[in-house]
């Protein structure tokens, strides 16, 4: 049996308050057919391909039914939206399930400091879970990071420490992970939305038969469910999505880099290091890694970079980067760019800040004639801090920015550089 | 407007739209500054099949006309007039092959032509010979199966980018205009050399060079349609050829209009946005209008001819004639005054679009920054090319007069 | 080879409009197209066809009766069979659910054309969900070794397949023996124009539409039912509301001023 949804036209007012509640906009209102010979002008209309059955117009209807004050000639009106959902019954035993774990992506043997991030909003849901704090560190030559790992708040470390795990091959990553949470099932699992972590993540949560939220940016516990919520925004931030995963254990997420901050190092702080044992020969390895070829590229990377200055269409010429290049060496920060100057190959697309380019997050954004297209929008508008240099006081990433001036950026960039540098040499 | 294409036709638009937008929009401004030829874009328009929109499917054409032909060169010349021209040239190289062809100089040329592989080129204008082919210099002197071509031509376009070109020499220079020949002449031919290249004022992205001709040895059965009827088949080409510079010409008016239109809502001067004054709109109105009557003229005109000529084109494909001869028995008239009509009107409208394009953008208009100086530039050409606006004013009216006396 | 390019249709992002009074996403008539990752997909896809002679290139969607246009838009830019899986009991699927699904159709193509597949070709993700997690996810229910980000197909065989993966701090260079699912980013290729032929054979191809049933699907694995994720609520983040503007008559004054604002907010 397939989800069903439909409305009774009878009992349908057409008052349009469904349409409001509908989180994927798959409610209209339709012009009722005349023949029809009902007082109400509007009708309901679903599209069942759109419907994602999660009950809210049901609801939003039926609770209209006690709230309404209109005086009805007849009682049998609201209650118009009949749901019939299917139900698959999973038979797990969630409560065998304990502790919150982080995934510490390490590259050639280094921490990366998404690790970091991860372990500060897990500590607040291990607290709020009243269950230990466990780190899982996956490499070769890794074992000494575990008591740094604890100094950030974990309260274990398993360490998978073999030379199989020198270089990341995602089959390789996620039988290991798989066999371990299978072992010591645990009640959650966060991994960083990295590339790492988006490559594997997915196929651990299918091999450990489990649901898993990408790309989140607010994590908490119901404390009723104990059940984790991860919101995480899909259609370039426009739009916010709680997801639950209710039945399947561990909870799994990825949580989006620079979406929290980093956990504070407690030194001295005590906790337990469990060394996995490894053993690669009964695994069923294809994938061969042949090398590593490092970026020779010097110029800052953009998705990690905690202040950006960003050139748009609004510099007129591919030598307006030269200035920006000049704005951000002295700010400290990267070089980003809208879409339009990376099609016009005016600069490389790794700048590229957008929809279709890198999403970033830093404490400061500096957009130099960029007029805000809602793509790029998506790609910065989560930035903490935002300034808008323009010509346009009408432009959109005025509307966004935290400062904005409005002016020349050929004349005012130069004069803030200055500015700045002076301020610099007075300290 | 609906203009009622077929399923075929609408894919060709949608095709040439994409490209014109996705690939050539971004690069137009380079290849005008760097005179450079288009090859990626060349590229792209083969992959897309674009070439062969016009042949017949015997030599891997999609079977279409000149409407087939003139829906590619607008589209295309809504994002640059000159990058189009990669496609005008070969249909102008290619159009005296299908219509006086024999079946084995079709089969032999026609499917590189169609497919891309080859570009082609058409060449009949001299240092002394411009709007007055008769004063054709270039010689063909026959000898024994083969001829012998001694001479210059100039103002070619396409140039070094073509493989196969339709020239035009005399036979018997003192026969005069009917001493003239065509002939199919290919690249790498012993004699046969580039002159010098032309800087233009506009359609940058396509070269126009001088081809000189010492003692250049072709074989005789690369004679198209006859000793002495050069002109002929000259005539023949222009009547169906020259509603491609029309859609050109049109492309470069729309392609104009749109981005003047797209600025002057958005630039603002005395605290309101440019179309907002009545002045401007009353400009954009007068654009828009002459557009769509120049639109309607040239596809009016040209899907009464292929209406013809692609009857003619299928039955030559069974007799083994000519199309052009095949074209005698059917067409009711020749089509000279008509696509005379549609080529005048369309360059002239492309000509008046842009200058005022340019001046409803102001300053900025002028500036090599912005595309719009770049469709003016690239609009005066269509006045000129395949007849000069005049001899097309003279057809037209040579056209009349014929028609009174037969009344 | 057969290669299985996995596509979806979604909201063209040219399109993406945001309503000024409401500040919400505006839906409605807004353009379908295929996920603009995908094309890099497809555009590999018929890369690879035109590098190894005896090549299939299959696409496969999963979605509404709709879906079938982006299925044919694949096979008009050069790809040669197109699969759609369209039922209403998988509406409403996860990542976990989808993968499942687009996996059974896998399965069934191989059957069904009795060509074995020897690659399956996923786009980065799709623009609207933006998780990447499908494309991995279906090389887990296959059990095929896969890489994502993917920018470079340097070698490809019958039998192997040698990339280059897109990292952080540079390129991975990896082998795999086929079969095997790569997810690409659009650094890959440039993705051609469909070509004329390719629209007219798009326009008369015969796409079968697979239910649930026609795939053997498992019904505890398929549709909302299916998926182990739920959407609890959603939401429109606030708005921002503009900010300060930095005053000056001059230039300099406001240079100056905006100086002295990113020292008191720390952010110099």
């Amino acid at each position: 049996m397939a989800n069903e949804i439909f409305i009774l036209k009878e009992r349908c007012t057409g008052c349009g308050s469904c349409v409001k509640v509908c989180p994927v906009n798959c409610i209209s209102m339709a012009d009722r057919p005349k023949e029809e010979n009902v007082r109400w002008k509007k009708l309901a209309v679903i599209d069942v391909n759109k419907c994602v059955f999660c009950n809210a117009c049901v609801e939003d209807c039926d609770k209209l039914f006690e709230k309404t004050k209109i005086k009805m000639p007849n009682p049998d009106f609201f209650h118009a939206i009949v749901m019939k959902k299917e139900v698959v019954n999973v038979q797990i035993d969630t409560a065998s399930y304990k502790g919150v774990w982080c995934f510490a992506e390490q590259r050639h043997s280094h921490l990366m400091p998404t690790i970091y991030e991860l372990l500060h909003v897990a500590k607040k849901l291990s607290l709020d879970l009243n269950e230990d704090l466990s780190a899982v560190i996956i490499g070769h030559k890794v074992t000494s990071h575990a008591q740094d790992l604890i100094e950030h708040g974990a309260d274990k470390v398993y360490v998978l420490d073999h030379p199989v795990f020198e270089h990341f091959v995602d089959e390789v990553y996620t039988v290991a992970l798989t066999e371990l949470i299978k072992k010591e099932k645990p009640n959650k699992l966060l991994m960083p939305a990295s590339i790492i972590g988006r490559s594997f993540s997915s196929r651990v949560a299918i091999a450990a038969q489990t649901g898993i939220t990408a790309d989140s940016t607010e994590l908490s516990i119901n404390p009723k469910t104990r059940m984790l919520h991860a919101t995480r925004p899909s259609f370039g931030g426009n739009l916010m999505a709680t997801i639950l995963c209710e039945k399947h254990r561990p909870e799994m997420a990825t949580v989006r880099p620079m979406s929290f901050p980093r956990a504070l190092k407690v030194p001295g702080r005590k906790g337990e290091i469990i060394n996995v044992p490894v053993d690669p020969s009964k695994w069923n390895i294809r994938t061969k890694f042949i090398k590593y070829v490092p970026e020779k590229d010097e110029t800052i990377d953009i998705t990690g970079a905690e202040k950006i200055v960003s050139g748009g269409r609004g510099l007129g010429k591919p030598e307006g980067f030269k200035l920006i290049e000049e704005f951000a060496k002295v700010v400290g920060g990267a070089v980003g760019a809208s879409r339009p100057t990376v099609d016009a190959g005016w600069i490389p697309y790794r700048h590229q800040v957008g929809l279709t380019g890198r999403t970033v997050r830093p404490k400061l954004y500096i957009a130099c004639g960029i007029s805000g297209q809602i793509q790029h929008l998506a790609g910065m508008s989560s930035a903490e801090n935002i300034i808008a240099i323009n010509k346009d006081p009408e432009c959109p990433m005025f509307k966004l920015a935290t400062l904005s001036v409005e002016g020349d950026l050929y004349e005012l960039i130069p004069l803030i550089i200055q500015e700045i540098k002076k301020v610099k040499d007075h300290k | 407007m609906n203009y009622f294409l077929t399923e075929e036709q609408q894919a060709i638009v949608d095709i040439s739209r994409e490209i014109a937008q996705k690939k050539i929009k971004p690069v137009r401004e380079h290849y005008d500054v760097t005179e450079e030829y288009p090859w990626p874009i060349v590229e792209e328009l083969r992959k897309a099949d674009l070439f062969g929109v016009y042949f017949h499917p015997n030599y891997g054409g999609l079977g279409g006309g000149g409407m087939e032909l003139c829906l590619v060169m607008e589209e295309i010349s809504k994002a640059c007039g000159g990058i189009a021209l990669s496609i005008a040239c070969t249909a102008l190289c290619a159009f005296p092959i299908i219509l006086f062809g024999t079946p084995e100089q079709k089969k032999r040329y026609l499917p590189d032509l169609a497919s891309g592989k080859k570009l082609g080129a058409f060449t009949i204008t001299e240092p002394e010979a411009g709007s007055d082919a008769t004063a054709t210099r270039c010689t063909a002197k026959k000898d024994g199966n083969f001829y012998i071509l001694n001479g210059t031509k100039n103002f070619c376009s396409n140039g070094n980018a073509a493989e196969i070109y339709t020239l035009f020499a005399s036979t018997n220079p003192k026969r005069g205009a009917r001493g003239i020949s065509a002939f199919i002449v290919e690249k790498g031919t012993a004699g046969f050399s580039m002159g010098k290249k032309e800087v233009k004022m506009g359609i940058r992205a396509s070269p126009t060079y001088e081809l000189n001709f010492d003692n250049c040895k072709i074989s005789k059965d690369n004679l198209l349609g006859g000793e002495g009827h050069g002109l002929s088949v000259a005539q023949g080409t222009f009547d169906i050829s020259r509603p491609g510079v029309a859609a050109q010409a049109l492309g470069i008016a729309q392609g104009a209009l749109d981005e003047t239109l797209a600025y002057a809502k958005m630039r603002k001067q005395f605290g309101q946005s440019v179309l907002s004054f009545q002045s401007s709109q009353h400009m954009a109105a007068d654009m828009a209008t002459q557009i769509e009557a120049a639109r309607a003229l040239l596809y009016t005109v040209t899907k009464a001819m292929d209406h013809e000529l692609l009857q003619a084109v299928e039955t030559s494909e069974k007799s083994g004639k000519a199309v052009y001869d095949e074209l005698k028995q059917i067409a009711s008239r020749r089509w000279t005054k008509y696509s005379a009509m549609v080529k005048l009107y369309c360059s002239d409208v492309a000509m008046k679009v842009t200058t005022d394009a340019v001046q409803l953008c102001g300053g900025i208009g002028y500036m090599r920054d912005f595309p719009v100086e770049k469709f003016m530039r690239d609009a005066k050409i269509t006045q000129i090319y395949e007849g000069t606006n005049q001899i097309q004013r003279n057809e037209i009216g040579y056209a009349l007069i014929k028609e009174l006396s037969q009344k | 080879m057969h290669i299985v390019i996995c596509i979806k249709q979604t909201p063209a992002t040219s399109n993406v409009q945001i309503d000024p009074k409401t500040g919400t996403l505006k839906r409605e008539g807004m353009a379908a197209a295929i996920n603009p990752f995908d094309e890099y997909a497809i555009e590999e896809g018929v890369r690879i066809k035109e590098r190894v002679p005896n090549t299939t290139v299959s696409v496969i969607t999963m979605g509404p009766p709709q879906a079938e246009e982006a299925l044919r838009d694949a096979i008009s830019r050069g790809a040669d069979l197109g699969f759609h899986l369209c039922d209403r009991a998988f509406a409403g699927a996860d990542t976990y659910a989808t993968s499942y699904a687009l996996q059974m159709g896998i399965r069934k193509i191989e059957k069904e054309t009795g060509k074995k597949i020897s690659l399956v070709i996923c786009g980065k993700q799709t623009n609207d969900g933006d998780t990447g997690h499908v494309g991995p996810g279906v090389a887990a229910w296959l059990d095929f070794p896969n890489v994502a980000y993917v920018k470079k197909v340097e070698e490809v065989s019958e039998s192997s397949i040698r990339v280059w993966r897109m990292m952080e701090d540079g390129t991975d260079i990896i082998e795999m023996p086929l079969p095997a699912l790569i997810a690409v980013v659009k650094e890959i290729n440039e993705p051609r124009v469909p070509s004329l032929r390719g629209k007219m054979a798009a326009k008369k191809a015969v796409i079968p539409r697979w239910t649930a049933q026609d795939i053997e699907a498992d019904k505890t694995k398929i549709g909302l039912g299916g998926s182990p994720t739920i959407v609890a609520s959603s939401f429109n983040p606030p708005p921002r509301t503009g900010g300060v503007k930095i005053e000056g008559t001059t230039p300099e004054e406001k240079a100056k001023n905006l100086v002295a604002k990113l020292l008191e907010m720390k952010l110099l």
